[in-house]
């Protein structure tokens, strides 16, 4: 043991400034383990919400399953920023949060009264959350049959008109006799949608329990910090460029397309991208809900004040901009120009545009490589 | 847990024995096999980054590709307007249906299976009329498995294969999958006697762009120096015939016509290069399918979008490439007759509009050039200058994270080797020899081999 950390230390040594760095990977581990712990949480309500729908099928008990789903959104957003390092989520992501997803792959839609598992009882005899698990982007990864967004569409159903509000899937179509087909297969599908998706999320909090030696966190905060701070960085920079500024809110914007928009079936995609923008905030501050300590944000400053000063304005703007856009999001990125929406959309991009060159600094700066 | 822990160590691993100094023999910069463009990512992202040195201008229609990329197309006319136009024939929904995360497609697993990322091209005897296969008169140029509802698919092949024992240098024996291909269900009548074949699996799609960027003189010196030759294809946007570089038999001359043929072919969409539906004469109820308010079904920004995307897919880094097995396995690459075809460093040249892509040097391990693979690969139909044996040289970056991308690592040009030894045992022809130095090398070499070319 002694042995083994020293020749820790010496390796750590050889990379510089490992104390300050080792600090910000166990702070962000410790935050990682607290977000996933709150969005567990969040999914037990739900989890709650749907067992007592399923069970008494009523207007009521539908708008609190939608409710419910809508209060997990913005916690599992600042999650995401755990994202594309090969980490826990990345292990489930293909099935917990992906989109677009393809609604005639799961139930009926317009024209297709037939469509999807939940009417195949001849291919999909069992719906059980391992069944929709092997059933999960089989044959491309449009063919989603699993997470938020499968939910999403069972409790909203399909939006055929962008202008219009959310989908309006009547209740009754999980009562027996009531509209469309095979109400008790919807039924059985929501419910171990719903399992699966608590089931993948509680085993990322597990791989966040930094006390369990055998987790990830435990294996993060064992690396060499300079490397595990290579990881943070690699999905902190891709969440904030890659994925919020061009693919959720650039893209959309340029091809007014609503099949580039996130939640689109509940019209909360305003949830999503404050709910990104917070985790990107709360990796380079160090914070998370009462958790306070070293952030990116304190490597930076030690190195090149200035650097850090020029991000911290940058990304302050930034979250008041997209925080300013006025929901529902998708009705803002096609509002014709001049309008105040529009405006805001506009403001939100012109104000992470410039993050992409900063954090290429910054990580020259720290120098660790990303991939943006 | 500990997979997620071991995948993140890897990650990072070559950049740490840089980063650290010291370490064995070897050269830490061989990582970077896309030069400047090169990305770090060990995990199923490792295909969907743009070039690292992209810039912000380009990753902004990259990300709007990415979504074309991974969009469902619909039946016509559909509201919203913007997805739909599918086929009315049709072999995949969407391009990441054949190449998921921008990967490799894989074969069927069993004879029952649908084709799905594994394509069948057609063609009765002769040339068209600028050189390319004769098209089928009932079917076009390939076998499209699906189709709008109220429209006849045109087939349903099948696939089943034959173990076939082969013995190692040293006595070791190995199988491989022979495969034997059928279709049925043809709506439109038999075949011509003599209808010719290929079946064709989807590659994955990072590096493309640097291929492009190679100079047109360099792909021909390289394949005179290998004793191949250079395809030459039509150029549908020019009307002229131009080098070959892309498609497992190099019959596509660019990213931009590659990406709109597989629109039309695979997809059913059409695009500013190829406005008309892919409905051969005998299928009426093709023709007379209803049409989208959208023409070209693919607009003009997501046309560029798509193109900008298949230009600007990065490579990822290659792994541990100065550990004592990466170093070993080169050098037996090498010494064994791989690199002769396989070509390890390559200068890429000035491309307009892609300056990421401009002065870049690069580790694809191709020639680009079409070599006689003997009658084992042989699927007997000409492309072009391709004979009916002859396969380009594909490249190698990329295809140790195929278990990572795609949960599989299934090669060769329709998916039959599992894994890269069958793939090498497969050579034949101009790669005889070479696949020889490699059956008859001691276990210990040619596991040294593998393990390179699983790090790249």
């Amino acid at each position: 043991m002694r042995a083994s950390l020293l020749a820790l230390a010496l390796a750590a040594a050889g990379c510089g400034a490992p104390d300050a760095t080792s600090a910000v990977v166990k702070q962000y581990a410790a935050m990682m383990r607290a977000n996933a712990v709150d969005e567990s949480a969040k999914l037990a309500a739900l989890s709650d919400a749907v067992d007592a729908f399923v069970a008494a099928p009523s207007p009521d008990a539908f708008a609190a399953a939608q409710s419910a789903w809508l209060d997990t959104r913005f916690i599992y957003g600042e999650f995401e920023v755990t994202r594309f390092y090969g980490g826990p989520i990345d292990e489930v992501q293909g099935r917990v949060n992906e989109w677009p997803i393809d609604e005639n792959f799961i139930d009926y839609t317009t024209g297709n009264p037939t469509g999807g598992i939940i009417n195949d009882p001849q291919h999909y005899p069992q719906l059980t959350p391992a069944v929709l698990a092997s059933s999960d982007e089989r044959g491309g990864i449009e063919n989603l049959s699993t997470g938020f967004h499968a939910l999403e569409f069972l409790l909203w159903g399909q939006r055929p008109d962008q202008t219009a509000g959310p989908g309006e899937r009547p209740y009754t179509d999980y009562v027996d006799g009531g509209t469309a087909t095979n109400q008790d297969r919807r039924r059985t599908y929501l419910k171990a949608a719903t399992d699966l998706l608590v089931s993948d999320l509680a085993g990322v909090a597990a791989d966040w329990d930094v006390t369990d030696a055998t987790s990830y966190a435990a294996g993060l905060v064992a690396q060499k910090p300079k490397d595990a701070l290579e990881l943070i960085l690699r999905g902190w920079s891709n969440m904030t460029v890659s994925e919020l500024y061009f693919e959720r809110m650039n893209d959309p914007f340029l091809t007014q397309n609503r099949k580039d928009e996130e939640s689109c079936f509940s019209e909360s995609t305003s949830i999503d991208i404050s709910g990104d923008i917070e985790g990107i905030y709360n990796v380079w501050l160090g914070h998370y809900g009462s958790l306070s300590g070293p952030g990116l944000m304190n490597l930076v400053d030690a190195k090149d004040h200035a650097l850090a000063m020029t991000m911290m304005a940058q990304l302050s703007a930034a979250r008041d901009a997209v925080n300013a856009i006025p929901p529902p999001f998708d009705h803002a990125v096609i509002a014709p120009a001049g309008t105040d929406a529009h405006d805001k959309v506009q403001a939100a991009l012109d104000a992470l545009a410039p993050l992409a060159a900063t954090i290429r600094q910054i990580a020259t700066t720290l120098g660790v490589t990303v991939n943006i | 847990m500990v997979r997620g822990a071991l995948v993140a160590a890897l990650a990072c691993a070559a950049v740490a024995v840089a980063g650290c100094g010291g370490g064995p023999a070897g050269d830490p910069s061989e990582a970077l096999l896309g030069g400047d463009t090169t990305i770090f990512d060990v995990t199923d992202e490792a295909f969907n980054y743009p070039d690292h040195n992209l810039d912000d201008a380009a990753r902004a229609l990259f990300q709007i590709g990415d979504g074309v990329f991974n969009r469902n197309w619909v039946t016509a006319p559909a509201t919203p307007q913007g997805n739909d136009g599918l086929g009315p024939t049709f072999n995949a929904l969407s391009c990441s249906g054949c190449h998921p995360n921008n990967g490799r497609g894989a074969p069927p697993a069993t004879g029952d299976e649908p084709f799905l990322a594994l394509l069948m091209r057609l063609s009765i005897d002769g040339a068209d009329a600028h050189g390319g296969p004769n098209p089928d008169p009932a079917y076009g140029d390939q076998l499209e498995t699906q189709a709008i509802l109220g429209v006849p698919a045109e087939g349903t092949p099948h696939v089943t294969y034959t173990e076939q024992p082969g013995t190692y240098g040293d006595g070791e024996a190995y199988s491989l999958r022979a495969p034997a291909y059928s279709v049925d269900g043809l709506a439109f009548g038999p075949f011509a006697a003599g209808e010719r074949f290929s079946p064709r699996v989807a590659p994955e799609l990072v590096g493309a762009g640097l291929l492009q960027a190679i100079p047109e003189e360099t792909v021909r010196a390289l394949a005179a120096a290998s004793g191949g030759h250079v395809n030459e294809v039509w150029d549908t946007a020019t009307a002229t015939t131009v080098l070959g570089r892309f498609g497992w038999k190099a019959n596509q001359p660019s990213v931009e016509q590659q990406t709109y043929a597989a629109f039309r072919g695979d997809i059913g969409i059409t695009s500013s290069l190829y406005p008309t539906k892919n409905c051969p004469p005998p299928q009426t109820a093709c023709a007379a399918a209803p049409p989208s308010m959208s023409q070209p079904n693919l607009g003009a920004l997501e046309g560029q979008a798509m193109v900008v995307h298949g230009m600007s897919l990065a490579v990822p880094a290659a792994r541990d490439v100065t550990a004592p097995a990466f170093v070993r396995g080169e050098a037996l690459f090498t010494q064994a007759g791989c690199a002769t075809c396989h070509v390890p460093k390559v200068v890429t040249g000035v491309v307009d509009g892609y300056p990421a892509l401009s002065n870049q040097t690069i580790r694809p391990f191709t020639d680009l050039a079409l070599h006689d693979m003997g009658p084992g690969l042989a699927d007997g139909r000409p492309d072009y200058l391709a004979t009916g044996s002859e396969w380009r040289t594909p490249p190698l970056w990329g295809l140790g994270l195929l278990p990572a991308v795609n949960d599989h690592q299934f090669l060769l040009h329709d998916g039959r080797a599992r894994g890269f030894a069958e793939a090498i045992l497969w050579h034949g022809g101009q790669a005889e020899a070479a696949k020889e130095n490699f059956r008859t090398m001691p276990k210990a070499d040619r596991d040294a081999l593998v393990t390179f070319l699983q790090s790249l």
